[in-house]
């Protein structure tokens, strides 16, 4: 019987597909309704961000192989192992996130933690509603003008790591010969035997 | 026709939800323009002429006593009886605290309590959180702004009701929005 060179493995649950693309479009009409002042947007658009991320957080432990933090927790040292094959264009083969993929996903998970949680104390403490105010959960002044300016710096930092994502997914594909964009979308991906 | 029934059932519930006080929002977004000459004539004759959903109505009539208005922050701005009257009557009867439909004045309820009665606008909770961010260069030591009770020297919809962030343009400083 003849092998395939190739064969087709899931690489992205269905949970993980629509999580990452949900995640897109919300964080860029949060994005955009924050610089254009579109209040009742924004803060409709931060909690659908919220219950994402919860769900993440979930899905991280309970999930497919693939999508479980532990399966992409790496050591220091295999991170560096797998830096140094990536400038010898020579890369180690992950199932899951590379480990410096796996970098980018928990800056990222904790970049949008942190700013959905500023956004809900602002909320509570500066704006008079949210679910913190309607359970009338107190925010020191400190803390809300902290949340604030947090709230106004992150999203420039998680726009750098956006962009530093895609360009560190362009150069997987061309290093790996794998279509990770694809991957995305259909869930799976091709992969030598 | 059952359809049809059903829906406009389906369409009811949301649209119903997004009036609702908790889980929807305020159908207007700023504070209730005037609707009032003689007091935007009296009043805006020496200021900006603050729209009354910006303070609750305890607050109007502590302003508003004909005491006060002898002495009206340095000045006297006394007002013949039949026009503080009426004045008053306005005033009070499109306060913050009476108004449920324009989005400002229900946060500027929100943050007071309930004996509170701030006589400047400024020292209400939520506008000086709004506002606590802005440094004093571009504000007090700003020539031409001063003082934060002169909104419409930076919110340029002001007279209209609108204070949304988008359209604050503060003199001098057009780039404010990068600089705080």
């Amino acid at each position: 019987m003849r092998r395939m060179s190739t064969t087709e493995h899931m690489k992205w649950d269905l949970f993980i597909r629509i999580f990452h693309w949900s995640l897109v479009v919300c964080f860029t009409a949060a994005f955009i309704s924050g610089e254009y002042d579109i209040e009742w947007a924004h803060s409709w658009l931060g909690y659908m961000l919220v219950l994402l991320l919860l769900a993440r957080l979930v899905w991280g432990v309970t999930g497919s192989p693939n999508a479980r933090f532990t399966t992409f927790m790496y050591s220091p040292a295999e991170t560096w192992r797998y830096f140094r094959s990536c400038l010898r264009n020579q890369p180690l083969h992950y199932d899951s996130h590379n480990p410096l993929g796996a970098l980018m996903v928990f800056a990222l998970l904790a970049g949008l933690l942190l700013l959905t949680a500023s956004g809900l104390l602002y909320e509570g403490w500066g704006e008079y509603e949210g679910p913190l105010w309607v359970l009338n959960i107190p925010v020191s002044d400190w803390l809300g003008q902290w949340s604030r300016s947090l709230h106004r710096a992150l999203p420039d930092g998680l726009l750098v790591l956006v962009v530093l994502h895609i360009t560190g997914m362009v150069v997987a594909t061309l290093q790996h010969k794998e279509n990770f964009a694809r991957a995305m979308i259909t869930g799976y991906t091709k992969r030598r035997d | 026709m059952k359809r049809l029934i059903l829906l406009l059932t389906l369409l009811a519930v949301p649209t119903s939800l997004l009036a609702h006080p908790i889980l929807g929002f305020p159908r207007h977004r700023g504070v209730e323009p005037l609707t009032n000459p003689l007091y935007s004539e009296s009043c805006g004759e020496c200021h900006f002429a603050y729209q009354p959903g910006l303070l609750p109505a305890r607050s109007w009539k502590k302003l508003m006593a004909p005491a006060a208005l002898e002495d009206h922050f340095g000045e006297n701005a006394e007002l013949d009886e039949e026009d503080r009257l009426a004045i008053l009557k306005f005033l009070t009867s499109n306060a913050a605290d009476t108004t449920w439909h324009y989005k400002r004045s229900i946060k500027i309820t929100r943050s007071l309590a309930e004996d509170e009665a701030p006589l400047r606008i400024t020292e209400v909770p939520y506008i000086k959180k709004k506002h606590s961010h802005i440094p004093r260069w571009a504000v007090q030591d700003n020539r031409k702004v001063r003082s934060l009770s002169y909104c419409n020297r930076c919110h340029t919809r002001a007279d209209k009701g609108a204070f949304v962030r988008a359209e604050v343009d503060i003199p001098g400083y057009r780039n404010w929005a990068d600089l705080f």
